[in-house]
Protein backbone atom coordinates (compact mmCIF):
# COMPACT_ATOMS: atom_id res chain seq x y z
CA UNK A 1 0.00 0.00 0.00
CA UNK A 2 1.33 3.39 -0.99
CA UNK A 3 -1.30 5.66 0.38
CA UNK A 4 -3.89 5.08 3.03
CA UNK A 5 -6.57 7.21 4.62
CA UNK A 6 -7.87 6.23 8.04
CA UNK A 7 -10.96 7.83 9.56
CA UNK A 8 -10.19 11.01 7.69
CA UNK A 9 -12.49 14.00 8.22
CA UNK A 10 -12.33 17.48 6.69
CA UNK A 11 -14.37 20.52 7.56
CA UNK A 12 -14.33 24.09 6.37
CA UNK A 13 -15.63 26.69 8.81
CA UNK A 14 -17.24 23.87 10.79
CA UNK A 15 -19.06 22.54 7.77
CA UNK A 16 -18.24 18.89 7.29
CA UNK A 17 -17.00 18.21 3.74
CA UNK A 18 -15.44 14.76 4.08
CA UNK A 19 -16.41 12.24 6.70
CA UNK A 20 -14.87 9.02 7.80
CA UNK A 21 -12.85 8.34 4.69
CA UNK A 22 -11.09 4.99 4.79
CA UNK A 23 -9.21 4.15 1.63
CA UNK A 24 -6.09 2.29 0.62
CA UNK A 25 -4.40 2.78 -2.72
CA UNK A 26 -2.10 0.09 -4.04
CA UNK A 27 1.32 0.84 -5.42
CA UNK A 28 1.67 1.36 -9.18
CA UNK A 29 -2.00 1.27 -9.98
CA UNK A 30 -4.51 3.70 -11.41
CA UNK A 31 -7.46 4.38 -9.15
CA UNK A 32 -10.41 6.46 -10.18
CA UNK A 33 -12.60 8.50 -7.86
CA UNK A 34 -16.05 9.16 -9.26
CA UNK A 35 -19.15 10.81 -7.90
CA UNK A 36 -21.50 13.72 -8.50
CA UNK A 37 -20.30 17.34 -8.37
CA UNK A 38 -19.82 18.66 -4.88
CA UNK A 39 -19.31 15.28 -3.25
CA UNK A 40 -15.87 16.26 -1.99
CA UNK A 41 -13.62 14.64 -4.60
CA UNK A 42 -11.52 17.74 -5.17
CA UNK A 43 -11.25 18.43 -1.43
CA UNK A 44 -10.08 14.87 -0.98
CA UNK A 45 -7.31 15.29 -3.56
CA UNK A 46 -6.27 18.63 -2.12
CA UNK A 47 -6.18 17.15 1.36
CA UNK A 48 -3.89 14.37 0.16
CA UNK A 49 -1.64 16.96 -1.51
CA UNK A 50 -1.87 19.10 1.64
CA UNK A 51 -3.01 22.21 -0.23
CA UNK A 52 -6.58 22.07 1.09
CA UNK A 53 -5.29 23.64 4.29
CA UNK A 54 -4.37 26.85 2.45
CA UNK A 55 -7.99 27.87 2.37
CA UNK A 56 -9.21 29.51 5.53
CA UNK A 57 -11.35 27.57 7.95
CA UNK A 58 -9.78 24.21 7.08
CA UNK A 59 -9.69 21.54 9.76
CA UNK A 60 -9.02 17.85 9.47
CA UNK A 61 -9.03 14.80 11.61
CA UNK A 62 -7.76 11.28 11.19
CA UNK A 63 -4.67 10.28 9.28
CA UNK A 64 -3.30 9.99 5.79
CA UNK A 65 -0.35 7.64 5.55
CA UNK A 66 2.17 7.82 2.72
CA UNK A 67 4.01 4.53 3.22
CA UNK A 68 4.79 4.80 6.91
CA UNK A 69 4.60 8.58 7.18
CA UNK A 70 1.57 10.34 8.57
CA UNK A 71 1.58 13.31 6.21
CA UNK A 72 -0.35 15.58 8.57
CA UNK A 73 2.28 15.13 11.24
CA UNK A 74 5.20 16.03 9.03
CA UNK A 75 6.81 19.43 9.48
CA UNK A 76 8.19 19.62 5.94
CA UNK A 77 4.97 20.26 4.03
CA UNK A 78 6.87 21.09 0.83
CA UNK A 79 8.43 17.66 0.56
CA UNK A 80 5.06 15.97 1.15
CA UNK A 81 3.54 18.07 -1.63
CA UNK A 82 6.33 17.07 -3.96
CA UNK A 83 6.00 13.40 -3.10
CA UNK A 84 2.26 13.60 -3.81
CA UNK A 85 1.91 15.65 -6.99
CA UNK A 86 -1.35 17.27 -8.03
CA UNK A 87 -2.50 18.14 -11.55
CA UNK A 88 -5.37 20.60 -11.79
CA UNK A 89 -8.48 20.49 -13.89
CA UNK A 90 -7.46 23.65 -15.74
CA UNK A 91 -3.85 23.29 -16.87
CA UNK A 92 -1.70 26.19 -15.66
CA UNK A 93 1.08 27.56 -17.82
CA UNK A 94 3.53 29.46 -15.68
CA UNK A 95 4.56 32.66 -17.47
CA UNK A 96 7.85 31.23 -18.65
CA UNK A 97 9.26 28.92 -21.30
CA UNK A 98 8.24 25.31 -21.81
CA UNK A 99 11.51 24.07 -20.37
CA UNK A 100 11.32 26.37 -17.37
CA UNK A 101 7.81 25.09 -16.71
CA UNK A 102 8.95 21.48 -16.64
CA UNK A 103 11.94 22.07 -14.38
CA UNK A 104 10.25 24.65 -12.14
CA UNK A 105 9.99 22.37 -9.14
CA UNK A 106 13.37 20.77 -9.72
CA UNK A 107 15.05 24.17 -9.90
CA UNK A 108 13.33 25.13 -6.66
CA UNK A 109 14.80 22.06 -5.01
CA UNK A 110 18.23 23.43 -5.75
CA UNK A 111 19.32 21.57 -8.87
CA UNK A 112 21.61 23.96 -10.75
CA UNK A 113 23.52 21.69 -13.10
CA UNK A 114 22.48 22.69 -16.61
CA UNK A 115 23.01 19.27 -18.17
CA UNK A 116 21.09 17.62 -15.40
CA UNK A 117 18.19 20.05 -15.76
CA UNK A 118 18.16 19.57 -19.50
CA UNK A 119 18.13 15.84 -19.07
CA UNK A 120 15.20 15.98 -16.65
CA UNK A 121 13.42 18.27 -19.06
CA UNK A 122 13.81 15.91 -22.01
CA UNK A 123 13.05 12.83 -19.96
CA UNK A 124 9.83 14.26 -18.55
CA UNK A 125 8.64 15.64 -21.86
CA UNK A 126 9.28 12.27 -23.49
CA UNK A 127 7.48 10.59 -20.64
CA UNK A 128 4.31 12.59 -21.39
CA UNK A 129 4.73 12.16 -25.17
CA UNK A 130 5.23 15.87 -25.68
CA UNK A 131 8.89 15.88 -26.66
CA UNK A 132 8.42 15.42 -30.39
CA UNK A 133 5.86 18.19 -30.52
CA UNK A 134 7.86 20.80 -28.64
CA UNK A 135 11.53 19.89 -29.01
CA UNK A 136 12.09 22.73 -31.51
CA UNK A 137 10.42 25.39 -29.38
CA UNK A 138 11.52 24.63 -25.86
CA UNK A 139 12.32 28.27 -25.26
CA UNK A 140 8.90 29.49 -26.38
CA UNK A 141 6.38 30.61 -23.73
CA UNK A 142 4.36 27.67 -22.47
CA UNK A 143 1.08 29.51 -22.94
CA UNK A 144 1.44 29.05 -26.72
CA UNK A 145 0.66 25.35 -26.30
CA UNK A 146 -2.80 23.92 -26.91
CA UNK A 147 -4.98 22.76 -24.02
CA UNK A 148 -4.08 19.12 -24.44
CA UNK A 149 -0.39 19.88 -24.73
CA UNK A 150 -0.58 22.12 -21.68
CA UNK A 151 -2.20 19.39 -19.63
CA UNK A 152 0.59 17.03 -20.61
CA UNK A 153 3.09 19.75 -19.71
CA UNK A 154 1.42 20.02 -16.30
CA UNK A 155 1.89 16.29 -15.82
CA UNK A 156 5.52 16.58 -16.90
CA UNK A 157 6.04 19.37 -14.36
CA UNK A 158 4.44 17.29 -11.63
CA UNK A 159 6.51 14.16 -12.33
CA UNK A 160 9.76 16.12 -12.73
CA UNK A 161 10.12 16.24 -8.95
CA UNK A 162 9.79 12.44 -8.81
CA UNK A 163 6.62 11.99 -6.76
CA UNK A 164 5.45 8.65 -5.37
CA UNK A 165 1.83 9.48 -6.02
CA UNK A 166 0.24 11.54 -8.75
CA UNK A 167 -3.22 13.00 -8.19
CA UNK A 168 -5.21 14.32 -11.12
CA UNK A 169 -8.36 16.39 -10.76
CA UNK A 170 -10.49 15.85 -13.85
CA UNK A 171 -7.50 16.40 -16.11
CA UNK A 172 -9.45 15.82 -19.30
CA UNK A 173 -12.62 17.75 -18.62
CA UNK A 174 -11.69 20.61 -20.96
CA UNK A 175 -9.96 18.53 -23.62
CA UNK A 176 -11.02 17.11 -26.96
CA UNK A 177 -11.34 13.32 -27.37
CA UNK A 178 -7.95 12.90 -29.05
CA UNK A 179 -6.09 14.73 -26.28
CA UNK A 180 -8.13 12.85 -23.69
CA UNK A 181 -7.09 9.58 -25.23
CA UNK A 182 -3.47 10.60 -25.23
CA UNK A 183 -3.58 11.46 -21.54
CA UNK A 184 -5.32 8.22 -20.68
CA UNK A 185 -2.61 6.20 -22.46
CA UNK A 186 -0.02 8.27 -20.72
CA UNK A 187 -1.50 7.62 -17.28
CA UNK A 188 -1.63 3.89 -17.86
CA UNK A 189 2.00 4.07 -18.90
CA UNK A 190 3.00 6.19 -15.90
CA UNK A 191 1.32 3.74 -13.55
CA UNK A 192 4.26 1.41 -14.13
CA UNK A 193 6.24 3.73 -11.89
CA UNK A 194 3.75 5.73 -9.89
CA UNK A 195 0.57 5.39 -7.95
CA UNK A 196 -2.07 7.36 -9.80
CA UNK A 197 -5.36 8.63 -8.42
CA UNK A 198 -7.64 10.37 -10.86
CA UNK A 199 -10.88 12.18 -10.17
CA UNK A 200 -13.16 12.00 -13.14
CA UNK A 201 -16.71 12.70 -14.17
CA UNK A 202 -16.30 10.42 -17.12
CA UNK A 203 -17.30 6.91 -16.06
CA UNK A 204 -16.08 5.43 -19.32
CA UNK A 205 -12.71 6.93 -18.60
CA UNK A 206 -12.62 5.30 -15.19
CA UNK A 207 -13.55 2.01 -16.81
CA UNK A 208 -10.84 2.36 -19.45
CA UNK A 209 -7.86 3.14 -17.25
CA UNK A 210 -8.51 2.37 -13.59
CA UNK A 211 -7.85 -0.90 -11.82
CA UNK A 212 -9.85 0.28 -8.85
CA UNK A 213 -12.76 2.66 -8.63
CA UNK A 214 -14.01 4.63 -5.64
CA UNK A 215 -17.55 5.97 -5.59
CA UNK A 216 -18.19 8.99 -3.39
CA UNK A 217 -21.41 10.65 -2.37
CA UNK A 218 -21.99 13.58 -0.01
CA UNK A 219 -18.48 13.54 1.40
CA UNK A 220 -18.44 9.85 2.10
CA UNK A 221 -17.01 6.84 0.34
CA UNK A 222 -19.92 4.65 -0.68
CA UNK A 223 -18.00 1.85 -2.24
CA UNK A 224 -14.57 0.93 -3.49
CA UNK A 225 -13.55 -2.07 -5.51
CA UNK A 226 -11.98 -3.43 -8.66
CA UNK A 227 -13.28 -1.46 -11.60
CA UNK A 228 -14.87 -4.42 -13.44
CA UNK A 229 -16.88 -5.35 -10.41
CA UNK A 230 -17.89 -1.78 -9.67
CA UNK A 231 -19.21 -1.46 -13.20
CA UNK A 232 -20.86 -4.85 -13.46
CA UNK A 233 -22.06 -5.78 -10.05
CA UNK A 234 -21.65 -3.15 -7.33
CA UNK A 235 -22.73 -3.85 -3.78
CA UNK A 236 -24.58 -0.70 -2.93
CA UNK A 237 -27.77 0.64 -4.40
CA UNK A 238 -26.42 4.22 -4.55
CA UNK A 239 -23.57 3.04 -6.76
CA UNK A 240 -25.98 1.16 -8.97
CA UNK A 241 -28.17 4.26 -9.33
CA UNK A 242 -25.24 6.41 -10.29
CA UNK A 243 -23.51 3.96 -12.63
CA UNK A 244 -26.46 2.59 -14.53
CA UNK B 1 -41.58 48.52 -23.89
CA UNK B 2 -41.84 52.17 -24.87
CA UNK B 3 -41.19 53.25 -21.30
CA UNK B 4 -38.19 50.96 -21.09
CA UNK B 5 -36.78 52.46 -24.23
CA UNK B 6 -37.22 55.97 -22.84
CA UNK B 7 -35.57 54.92 -19.60
CA UNK B 8 -32.66 53.50 -21.54
CA UNK B 9 -32.36 56.76 -23.42
CA UNK B 10 -32.39 58.78 -20.21
CA UNK B 11 -29.74 56.56 -18.65
CA UNK B 12 -27.54 56.79 -21.69
CA UNK B 13 -27.88 60.56 -21.77
CA UNK B 14 -26.92 60.70 -18.10
CA UNK B 15 -23.78 58.66 -18.75
CA UNK B 16 -22.82 60.84 -21.65
CA UNK B 17 -23.51 64.01 -19.70
CA UNK B 18 -21.38 62.86 -16.75
CA UNK B 19 -18.53 61.91 -19.02
CA UNK B 20 -18.73 65.22 -20.83
CA UNK B 21 -18.86 67.11 -17.55
CA UNK B 22 -15.62 65.54 -16.36
CA UNK B 23 -13.96 66.28 -19.67
CA UNK B 24 -15.28 69.84 -19.56
CA UNK B 25 -14.05 70.53 -16.04
CA UNK B 26 -10.59 69.24 -16.83
CA UNK B 27 -10.23 71.02 -20.13
CA UNK B 28 -11.66 74.27 -18.73
CA UNK B 29 -9.12 74.22 -15.91
CA UNK B 30 -6.29 73.39 -18.24
CA UNK B 31 -7.34 76.02 -20.78
CA UNK B 32 -7.62 78.67 -18.11
CA UNK B 33 -4.22 77.79 -16.70
CA UNK B 34 -2.65 77.88 -20.14
CA UNK B 35 -4.27 81.23 -20.87
CA UNK B 36 -3.23 82.82 -17.60
CA UNK B 37 0.02 80.98 -16.92
CA UNK B 38 1.30 80.22 -20.40
CA UNK B 39 3.02 83.57 -20.90
CA UNK B 40 4.94 83.16 -17.62
CA UNK B 41 6.52 79.90 -18.71
CA UNK B 42 9.93 80.54 -20.13
CA UNK B 43 13.38 79.07 -19.95
CA UNK B 44 14.28 81.60 -17.29
CA UNK B 45 11.19 80.66 -15.28
CA UNK B 46 12.32 77.05 -15.25
CA UNK B 47 16.00 77.65 -14.55
CA UNK B 48 16.25 80.79 -12.38
CA UNK B 49 15.70 81.38 -8.68
CA UNK B 50 12.91 83.69 -7.53
CA UNK B 51 13.87 87.35 -7.37
CA UNK B 52 12.21 90.74 -6.88
CA UNK B 53 10.32 92.43 -4.10
CA UNK B 54 8.33 90.79 -2.71
CA UNK B 55 10.37 87.69 -3.41
CA UNK B 56 8.99 85.72 -6.32
CA UNK B 57 7.63 88.67 -8.26
CA UNK B 58 10.39 88.07 -10.74
CA UNK B 59 12.76 85.27 -11.66
CA UNK B 60 11.85 81.62 -11.76
CA UNK B 61 10.99 78.56 -9.73
CA UNK B 62 14.02 76.33 -10.26
CA UNK B 63 14.66 75.69 -6.53
CA UNK B 64 11.00 74.81 -6.09
CA UNK B 65 11.18 72.24 -8.91
CA UNK B 66 14.31 70.78 -7.34
CA UNK B 67 12.78 70.79 -3.86
CA UNK B 68 9.60 69.07 -5.02
CA UNK B 69 11.70 66.47 -6.82
CA UNK B 70 13.70 65.68 -3.66
CA UNK B 71 10.61 65.64 -1.45
CA UNK B 72 8.83 63.21 -3.77
CA UNK B 73 11.88 61.02 -4.02
CA UNK B 74 12.22 60.74 -0.25
CA UNK B 75 8.48 60.15 0.09
CA UNK B 76 8.39 57.34 -2.44
CA UNK B 77 11.46 55.65 -0.98
CA UNK B 78 10.36 55.89 2.66
CA UNK B 79 6.80 54.79 1.86
CA UNK B 80 7.61 52.46 -1.05
CA UNK B 81 9.67 49.97 0.90
CA UNK B 82 7.25 49.35 3.80
CA UNK B 83 4.30 49.79 1.42
CA UNK B 84 5.41 47.07 -0.96
CA UNK B 85 6.40 44.74 1.87
CA UNK B 86 2.98 45.24 3.46
CA UNK B 87 1.31 44.45 0.16
CA UNK B 88 3.37 41.27 -0.16
CA UNK B 89 2.26 40.26 3.31
CA UNK B 90 -1.39 40.98 2.51
CA UNK B 91 -1.48 38.99 -0.72
CA UNK B 92 1.04 36.20 -0.20
CA UNK B 93 1.34 35.44 3.49
CA UNK B 94 -1.66 36.78 5.37
CA UNK B 95 -4.19 34.44 3.74
CA UNK B 96 -5.59 32.94 6.90
CA UNK B 97 -4.44 35.43 9.46
CA UNK B 98 -6.66 37.85 11.29
CA UNK B 99 -3.75 40.27 11.37
CA UNK B 100 -4.40 40.71 7.65
CA UNK B 101 -7.83 42.16 8.38
CA UNK B 102 -6.35 44.53 10.93
CA UNK B 103 -3.68 45.67 8.50
CA UNK B 104 -6.27 46.16 5.77
CA UNK B 105 -8.42 48.22 8.08
CA UNK B 106 -5.46 50.29 9.25
CA UNK B 107 -4.46 51.06 5.69
CA UNK B 108 -8.02 52.13 4.84
CA UNK B 109 -8.07 54.38 7.88
CA UNK B 110 -4.71 55.86 7.01
CA UNK B 111 -6.01 56.73 3.57
CA UNK B 112 -8.72 58.78 5.27
CA UNK B 113 -6.44 60.88 7.46
CA UNK B 114 -6.52 64.51 6.30
CA UNK B 115 -3.04 65.39 5.04
CA UNK B 116 -2.82 68.48 7.25
CA UNK B 117 -3.04 66.20 10.28
CA UNK B 118 -0.19 64.10 8.95
CA UNK B 119 1.73 67.37 8.58
CA UNK B 120 0.88 68.38 12.12
CA UNK B 121 2.00 65.03 13.51
CA UNK B 122 5.32 65.11 11.68
CA UNK B 123 5.77 68.72 12.78
CA UNK B 124 5.16 67.88 16.43
CA UNK B 125 7.24 64.72 16.42
CA UNK B 126 10.15 65.24 14.03
CA UNK B 127 10.41 68.99 13.64
CA UNK B 128 9.86 69.97 17.27
CA UNK B 129 10.36 66.91 19.48
CA UNK B 130 13.38 65.48 17.70
CA UNK B 131 14.59 69.02 16.90
CA UNK B 132 15.04 68.32 13.19
CA UNK B 133 13.65 71.75 12.37
CA UNK B 134 11.80 72.29 9.11
CA UNK B 135 13.71 70.20 6.62
CA UNK B 136 13.62 68.10 3.49
CA UNK B 137 13.66 64.86 5.48
CA UNK B 138 10.68 65.81 7.65
CA UNK B 139 8.66 66.91 4.62
CA UNK B 140 9.58 63.79 2.67
CA UNK B 141 8.49 61.59 5.56
CA UNK B 142 5.23 63.53 5.95
CA UNK B 143 4.51 63.01 2.26
CA UNK B 144 5.56 59.38 2.64
CA UNK B 145 3.02 58.82 5.41
CA UNK B 146 0.42 60.42 3.19
CA UNK B 147 1.12 58.22 0.16
CA UNK B 148 1.77 54.99 2.10
CA UNK B 149 -1.83 53.75 1.88
CA UNK B 150 -1.92 54.61 -1.83
CA UNK B 151 1.18 52.52 -2.40
CA UNK B 152 -0.07 49.62 -0.28
CA UNK B 153 -3.42 49.53 -2.05
CA UNK B 154 -2.15 49.89 -5.64
CA UNK B 155 0.62 47.36 -5.02
CA UNK B 156 -1.73 44.94 -3.31
CA UNK B 157 -4.11 45.16 -6.25
CA UNK B 158 -1.19 44.63 -8.63
CA UNK B 159 -0.26 41.39 -6.86
CA UNK B 160 -3.88 40.29 -6.58
CA UNK B 161 -4.33 40.80 -10.32
CA UNK B 162 -1.85 38.00 -10.99
CA UNK B 163 -3.61 34.72 -11.75
CA UNK B 164 -4.24 32.97 -8.45
CA UNK B 165 -3.78 29.58 -10.12
CA UNK B 166 -0.03 30.25 -10.13
CA UNK B 167 -0.10 30.36 -6.33
CA UNK B 168 -2.08 27.14 -6.14
CA UNK B 169 0.25 25.49 -8.59
CA UNK B 170 3.31 26.63 -6.65
CA UNK B 171 1.83 25.31 -3.43
CA UNK B 172 0.91 21.96 -4.99
CA UNK B 173 4.53 21.59 -6.12
CA UNK B 174 5.77 22.30 -2.60
CA UNK B 175 7.35 25.57 -3.73
CA UNK B 176 7.65 28.22 -1.01
CA UNK B 177 5.59 31.39 -1.22
CA UNK B 178 8.67 33.56 -1.28
CA UNK B 179 10.16 31.72 -4.25
CA UNK B 180 6.84 31.76 -6.03
CA UNK B 181 6.51 35.47 -5.40
CA UNK B 182 9.97 36.33 -6.69
CA UNK B 183 9.90 34.02 -9.70
CA UNK B 184 6.31 34.40 -10.87
CA UNK B 185 4.12 36.94 -9.07
CA UNK B 186 6.54 39.87 -8.94
CA UNK B 187 7.74 39.68 -12.57
CA UNK B 188 4.10 39.61 -13.63
CA UNK B 189 3.16 42.65 -11.61
CA UNK B 190 6.17 44.92 -12.14
CA UNK B 191 4.34 47.29 -14.53
CA UNK B 192 1.37 47.72 -12.22
CA UNK B 193 3.63 48.25 -9.19
CA UNK B 194 5.72 50.85 -11.02
CA UNK B 195 2.68 52.70 -12.27
CA UNK B 196 1.25 52.67 -8.75
CA UNK B 197 4.49 54.17 -7.42
CA UNK B 198 4.37 56.86 -10.11
CA UNK B 199 0.77 57.73 -9.28
CA UNK B 200 1.80 58.03 -5.64
CA UNK B 201 4.63 60.33 -6.70
CA UNK B 202 2.19 62.52 -8.57
CA UNK B 203 -0.05 62.60 -5.54
CA UNK B 204 2.88 63.59 -3.32
CA UNK B 205 4.16 66.24 -5.73
CA UNK B 206 0.87 68.12 -5.60
CA UNK B 207 0.27 67.94 -1.86
CA UNK B 208 0.73 71.15 0.09
CA UNK B 209 -0.59 70.57 3.58
CA UNK B 210 1.97 68.00 4.81
CA UNK B 211 4.94 70.14 3.79
CA UNK B 212 3.66 73.55 4.87
CA UNK B 213 4.81 73.12 8.44
CA UNK B 214 7.50 70.52 7.98
CA UNK B 215 9.72 71.41 5.05
CA UNK B 216 8.70 74.16 2.68
CA UNK B 217 9.93 77.72 2.96
CA UNK B 218 9.59 80.84 0.86
CA UNK B 219 13.19 80.91 -0.19
CA UNK B 220 15.85 78.25 -0.24
CA UNK B 221 18.29 77.00 -2.81
CA UNK B 222 16.94 73.46 -2.20
CA UNK B 223 20.41 72.02 -2.10
CA UNK B 224 19.05 68.58 -1.31
CA UNK B 225 20.72 68.42 2.11
CA UNK B 226 18.54 66.22 4.29
CA UNK B 227 18.19 68.59 7.18
CA UNK B 228 17.80 71.86 5.30
CA UNK B 229 14.44 73.35 4.41
CA UNK B 230 13.47 73.40 0.72
CA UNK B 231 11.21 75.23 -1.67
CA UNK B 232 8.40 73.24 -3.24
CA UNK B 233 6.12 73.97 -6.18
CA UNK B 234 2.72 73.70 -4.48
CA UNK B 235 3.85 75.73 -1.47
CA UNK B 236 5.47 78.33 -3.71
CA UNK B 237 2.22 78.59 -5.61
CA UNK B 238 0.31 79.00 -2.35
CA UNK B 239 2.59 81.84 -1.25
CA UNK B 240 2.51 83.57 -4.62
CA UNK B 241 -1.24 83.89 -4.72
CA UNK B 242 -2.09 84.12 -1.03
CA UNK B 243 0.33 87.02 -0.59
CA UNK B 244 -0.57 88.49 -3.98
CA UNK B 245 3.09 88.46 -4.86
CA UNK B 246 2.53 87.94 -8.55
CA UNK B 247 -0.55 86.40 -10.09
CA UNK B 248 1.25 85.84 -13.38
CA UNK B 249 3.98 83.84 -11.70
CA UNK B 250 1.37 82.01 -9.62
CA UNK B 251 -0.49 80.85 -12.72
CA UNK B 252 2.81 79.96 -14.36
CA UNK B 253 3.71 77.81 -11.36
CA UNK B 254 0.27 76.22 -11.34
CA UNK B 255 0.49 75.38 -15.02
CA UNK B 256 3.94 73.92 -14.54
CA UNK B 257 2.73 71.75 -11.66
CA UNK B 258 -0.27 70.51 -13.61
CA UNK B 259 1.84 69.72 -16.66
CA UNK B 260 4.32 67.81 -14.49
CA UNK B 261 1.51 65.76 -12.94
CA UNK B 262 0.01 65.14 -16.36
CA UNK B 263 3.32 63.81 -17.63
CA UNK B 264 3.79 61.61 -14.57
CA UNK B 265 0.29 60.19 -14.95
CA UNK B 266 0.69 59.55 -18.64
CA UNK B 267 3.96 57.72 -18.00
CA UNK B 268 2.21 55.70 -15.30
CA UNK B 269 -0.55 54.71 -17.71
CA UNK B 270 1.99 53.84 -20.36
CA UNK B 271 3.94 51.61 -17.98
CA UNK B 272 0.69 49.99 -16.93
CA UNK B 273 0.05 49.05 -20.55
CA UNK B 274 3.15 46.82 -20.43
CA UNK B 275 1.15 44.45 -18.28
CA UNK B 276 0.95 41.05 -19.82
CA UNK B 277 4.26 41.19 -21.62
CA UNK B 278 6.65 38.40 -20.78
CA UNK B 279 9.20 39.49 -18.28
CA UNK B 280 10.35 36.03 -17.41
CA UNK B 281 13.53 36.20 -19.41
CA UNK B 282 14.71 39.26 -17.54
CA UNK B 283 14.08 37.80 -14.12
CA UNK B 284 15.36 34.30 -14.61
CA UNK B 285 18.09 33.30 -12.21
CA UNK B 286 21.34 33.01 -14.13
Amino acid sequence: MTLGLNNFYVSYNNKLILQDINLAFQEKTVSAIVGPSGCGKTTLLRSINRTAELESGFRCNGEIMLYSVNIYQTKDVGSIRRRIGLVFQQPVALPMSITENVIFGVRYCGEKNKNCLQEINEQCLRRVALWNEVKDKLKRPARELSGGQLQRLSIARAIAVRPDVLLLDEPCSSLDPASTHMIEDLLVDLAQELTIIIVTHNLIQAKRIAQETVFMLDGQVVEKGPTEIMFSNPDKNETRDYFF
Amino acid sequence: MIIRRYLDFIWLSLFWASGLLILLVLSAMLAYLIWRGGPALSLEFLTASPRGIPLGAQGGVYPAIKGTFYLVLIAVVTAGIPGIITAIYLTEYGMQSSLKEIVNLTVQCMAGIPSIITGLFVYAFLVVQLKWGMCLMAGGIALGIMVLPVIVLTTRDAFLAVDNNYRWLGASLGVSRGYMFLRVILPQSVPAVLSGLLLAMGYAAGATAPIMVTAAVISSNSSGAWFEPVMALPYHLYILFSEHTSMDKAYGTALLLVLLLLVVNIIALWIRSWQGRDFHNDFRPK
